[in-house]
């Protein structure tokens, strides 16, 4: 196998020792980092490699919607939600005894539900020979697109109908999808509504009322009045004033 | 068969190659450049080049602040039409290969002559996941016929799929919530007017 002109037969070791030790390695640092944002940042070099350990098997669409979705798309929400958050508590957190060991109950099982069905399987135990590894021939998008559209060719081969009706494409879960879209967006909207931030004005969330204050007197016409400096050196209208009826 | 395994385990590995490649000479770049620095510089300390520069002004407070929630709202929005994306990818090879297959059609003799398939259209139907492409019944004008209908089929689902998504951002886009700040100011502005009036 040439790659990069040196024909080594180990490559594909090679890369999957690597690719595997940086995501273990990154989820560990998920694991013990208590800073959120360095999670964050953790979490995209875990997800990144794991992209390349899709790309390795052969299923290269899946590694680039890896790559495309959760390290391009839900990284920039799970940052955005830092930046949300980003209260003192949030910023540096403590893993208290009792939480690590439910979180090693709960991981740990799934993780043994994993292992026994990845050996179970007879596919997928690791190959003897190194010229042996099952990788997918085909590219696979282009089938998957022929499925999500309702016709499946893999099943063209298939020897009765009734298997072949039993393998019928997924034109009804890809309508579903789009309706499931639909509702995550108008939900989205929703909870974006401004009723919730001037809810959030009627507490004590003083910033979010200097920038509702801000706002709104920016369209206005300025009246001198409304800025007459007192001697105090504070603005006749306040906008922390919890009285006041903006 | 297997063959084509190997085939696409070279391929497979010579992709993961370059994507070590790259992120790999990024590192190298950017710890290069550190290193050169680190020598270059004049190493001179001072309390005040270790503050932070913030135009000019001391700054206050820490940086970690509260974002507003909009932010988050875009970034969901964003998230919804990546996915959307991701779906339409796998739909975009079936119609362009569907589509090349029909004009393909058109072309004589350019898929089947007689019983053996084309080598072009061979490829395009192993591509399209059919793992012993032959000739049907009707040869090359039943190809021709399917591939159209597939094209068809496949538009409107798609159609169907995006039209579904569209009423939705519509709709976010008619009601205003997609408007940075004057949805506020006119949500506010709304809120006051019956009191006032009252």
């Amino acid at each position: 196998m040439d790659l990069l002109a040196v024909a080594w037969p180990y490559w594909h070791q090679f890369f999957f020792i690597i690719f595997a030790t940086i995501a273990i390695g990154f989820g560990f640092g998920v694991l013990l980092s208590k800073n959120v944002v360095r999670m964050a940042f953790y979490l995209v070099l875990s997800l990144g490699s794991t992209a390349g350990l899709f790309f390795l098997a052969g299923a290269e669409f899946v590694g680039a919607m890896q790559l495309m979705i959760y390290v391009g798309g839900t990284l920039v929400l799970l940052i955005f939600g830092v930046m949300l958050t980003a209260q003192k508590d949030f910023i540096n957190m403590d893993t208290h005894t009792q939480d690590w060991i439910l979180a090693t109950i709960v991981g740990g099982s799934l993780l043994m539900v994993l292992l026994f069905g990845a050996f179970g399987a007879e596919d997928w135990r690791t190959p003897q020979d190194i010229n042996d590894a099952h990788v997918s021939a085909t590219k696979e998008a282009t089938p998957l697109g022929l499925a999500l559209t309702g016709i499946r060719v893999d099943t063209l081969g298939e020897s009765t109908d009734a298997v072949a009706d039993g393998k019928s494409g997924y034109l009804m879960p890809f309508i579903i999808v789009s309706f499931h879209l639909l509702v995550v967006l108008i939900g989205a909207a929703y909870m974006a509504r401004t009723k919730k931030l001037s809810h959030a004005t009627d507490d004590k969330s003083s910033r979010a009322k200097l920038m509702l204050f801000k706002m709104e007197h920016e369209e206005e016409p300025l009246e001198e009045a409304k800025y007459v400096v007192t001697h105090k050196g504070k603005s006749a209208l306040n906008p922390l004033d919890p009285n006041d009826e903006n | 068969m297997v063959f084509a395994e190997a085939a696409a385990l070279e391929s497979s590995v010579s992709l993961v190659g370059y994507l070590a490649l790259f992120v790999g000479i990024g590192l190298v770049f950017v710890f290069v450049n550190l290193l050169v620095g680190r020598f270059l510089r004049p190493d001179n300390p001072h309390q005040e080049k270790g503050e932070i520069y913030e135009c000019g002004e001391p700054t206050i407070g820490s940086s970690y602040v509260q974002f507003d929630l909009r932010f988050y709202i875009v970034a969901l929005l964003f998230i919804i039409f990546d996915v959307e994306v991701a779906f339409f990818f796998p739909w975009a090879t079936v119609f362009g290969k569907s589509e090349q297959l029909a004009s393909l059609a058109d072309a004589e003799q350019a898929v089947a002559s007689g019983e053996v398939l084309t080598e072009d259209a061979q490829r395009l139907l192993l591509e399209m996941g059919v793992a012993e492409p032959t000739v049907p019944a009707g040869g090359e004008l039943a190809i021709a016929e399917s591939a159209k209908t597939l094209s068809l089929i496949t538009l409107i689902d798609i159609a169907v799929f995006f039209v579904v998504l569209m009423l939705g951002f519509f709709y976010v886009w008619k009601r205003g919530d997609l408007d940075w700040v004057k949805a506020v100011v006119n949500e506010r502005r709304r809120n006051r007017a019956p009191s006032a009036e009252a």
